[in-house]
């Protein structure tokens, strides 16, 4: 019954995910749109040689980490589906369902991963077509994406389970996305300092994933730093599957 | 029974929500559950279906003891939520898909009982629009149909009517009365009474998280009822007849105003033909009406307020 449950659920998350029109202009259109404007802007700027082996090095980097700062952000989807199933009055229909609270988290949370990690595909897709970004080893990005998704998944169910409002909860999340952009140096040069160097390659998850990413193609220089990047997502990950059950646990059965 | 509360207590925080609740819902019957806002209606709801649990007390569903979280005992509920509570992106057809198929219902059956209910709220033909673009009516229509495509046995409506014109609320009516026929019992909670003088064939009502009366409407107006009142218009209107009604057994008052009287006699007095006997010994009478007592008498006896007034101040 409860496997069943999953299923009905999670169709229907995706099949609600899917009408949410607006949610895939933000998460799929705006990264291209600003890729393309940002990857005009500095090519214009610069005297560096832009292509190597065919491929536009601006557009790689500005591509990869859009990606990534939507995938941390996809969590919102999930934040906003709690929200309107668990505190809005839709929750006592569902509680008063045969469907346990955990199924309904579990089984949204899988669609919202799913569905994520298709629009990061999309973009990886769409930025290699139509603005020559390398991304390097295909099946190491796709396997970041879902990583860093998961990631964005459990961190704004915890934001969510902390926080109660959805709100705040949401400006924190993009927050949290962004400022890992920053340190990550997507969207200025930072200080070549110790520190500074070690949060642009290992210091956030974003700054991870980018790393992995980088070093699964000829951008990389070590394939066990990739590996150590990967380890250290799945850590995180791992971590926060964690808190989410303990959190879970207390605040949602 | 099929349903049934008895000594119930909760608590949020300082305030008894409900104060030992007791009441028996039976097979097939439409209990009316009635009282102003804030008077516990919605907790009685949440507790009996399982959604919150109360602090003390026992409550019984089909046969068993109801907790919370009791999946089995969900299977056999419906829960109308005061609030529409559908999903504004999926079609009508889409949310009773998805509410049918949580409680188990699949493949051949599910369409068939969508298609069922759909038909039964009246929304066939809009099957395919979301409900954004239905009316207000339409909306606690598709409100109502999720609750129903599961086929429950005992159904809990919690004020479905909220804010719908009058065509709407006497097509939700007659359905809730289609429904008992069809077998489903009924907990029906309303701030309008004559929805639940109406509809329902017992009648609970609470004030202040207590139980202050039940029973059926029959019962309840003969709590109150202290006296009978008739109005009759004469054609021959005079002092002397007033006299003759006054020497009528029982009456206690004649109040005259041209052709018009009204006689106020004691409990039992029964005087309604005796009344209409005098008159027309005196020439033709043109109307006559005996006033009963309605459920907002009794309401209003009972808890002192008016039901509307307390809706207004909120």
């Amino acid at each position: 019954m409860t496997r069943n449950l999953f299923w009905v659920s999670f169709f229907h998350y995706l099949r609600r995910l899917s009408r949410g029109y607006l949610g895939i202009l933000i998460f799929v259109a705006l990264p291209l749109v600003i890729v393309w404007v940002l990857s005009f802007v500095y090519s214009q700027n610069t005297e560096e040689q832009i292509y190597v082996f065919g491929y536009n090095m601006i557009s790689t980097n500005i591509s990869i980490g859009m990606m990534l700062i939507f995938q941390l952000s996809g969590g919102i989807y999930l934040l906003n589906y709690l929200n309107h199933d668990l505190i809005k009055p839709m929750k006592w229909r569902l509680k008063a369902s045969p469907c346990a609270t955990y199924t309904l988290v579990f089984s949204g949370t899988a669609a919202c991963l799913v569905f994520t990690v298709l629009q990061g595909i999309l973009i990886v897709v769409g930025t290699s077509l139509l603005q020559d970004a390398y991304w390097g080893n295909v099946w190491i990005v796709i396997f970041v994406i879902v990583l860093v998704s998961i990631i964005s998944q459990f961190l704004n169910i915890t934001l969510f389970l902390y926080i109660r409002n959805v709100n705040t909860a949401e400006y924190i999340s993009w927050f949290l996305s962004w400022a890992m952009a920053v340190l990550g140096g997507l969207i200025f040069t930072l200080p070549d300092n110790a520190f500074f160097s070690f949060m642009k390659q290992y210091g956030t998850p974003f700054s991870l994933a980018q790393s992995a990413i980088r070093e699964s193609g000829f951008l990389g220089t070590s394939s066990t730093n990739m590996l150590v990047c990967i380890a250290a997502l799945l850590g995180i990950a791992g971590i926060l599957a964690v808190l989410v059950i303990k959190l879970g646990r207390r605040k949602l059965i | 029974m099929i349903a049934g509360m008895q000594n119930v207590v909760k608590r949020f925080g300082n305030v008894q929500a409900l104060d030992h609740v007791s009441f028996a819902i039976h097979e097939g019957e439409i209990l009316g559950l009635l009282g102003p806002n804030g008077a516990g209606k919605t907790t009685v709801i949440r507790t009996l279906a399982g959604l919150i649990k109360a602090d003390s007390g026992e409550i019984t569903l089909l046969g068993k003891k109801q907790d919370v979280n009791n999946i089995r005992l969900k299977q056999h509920l419906g829960l109308v939520t005061q609030e529409v509570t559908v999903f504004e992106e999926l079609t009508a057809e889409e949310n009773l898909r998805y509410f049918g198929g949580l409680y188990g219902v699949k493949g051949d059956k599910l369409r068939q009982r969508v298609k069922e209910t759909l038909e039964f709220v009246g929304l066939s033909e809009h099957a395919k629009k979301v409900p954004g673009k239905f009316s207000g009516g339409m909306q606690r229509r598709l409100n109502i149909a999720c609750a129903l495509v599961h086929s429950p046995k005992f159904l809990i409506m919690d004020e479905p009517t909220v804010g719908i014109d009058p065509q709407s609320r006497s097509y939700i009516l007659e359905s809730v009365k289609r429904l008992t026929m069809e077998g489903t019992t009924l907990l029906y909670t309303s701030n309008y009474m004559e929805e639940v003088q109406a509809i329902a064939s017992r009648i609970v009502i609470m004030d202040q998280g207590k139980v202050i009366a039940s029973g059926t409407l029959d019962e309840l107006v003969s709590r109150i009822q202290h006296e009978e009142t008739i109005r009759i218009t004469v054609s021959n209107p005079s002092v002397a007849l007033a006299e003759r009604f006054r020497a009528i057994q029982g009456v206690k008052t004649v109040m005259h105003n041209g052709a018009d009287y009204t006689i106020v006699s004691g409990a039992g007095s029964d005087n309604l033909n005796r009344v209409l006997m005098v008159a027309q010994q005196r020439g033709s009478v043109s109307n006559i009406v005996a006033d009963k007592p309605t459920l907002e008498d009794v309401f209003l006896t009972l808890t002192g307020k008016k039901l509307r007034d307390e809706e207004a101040g909120v």
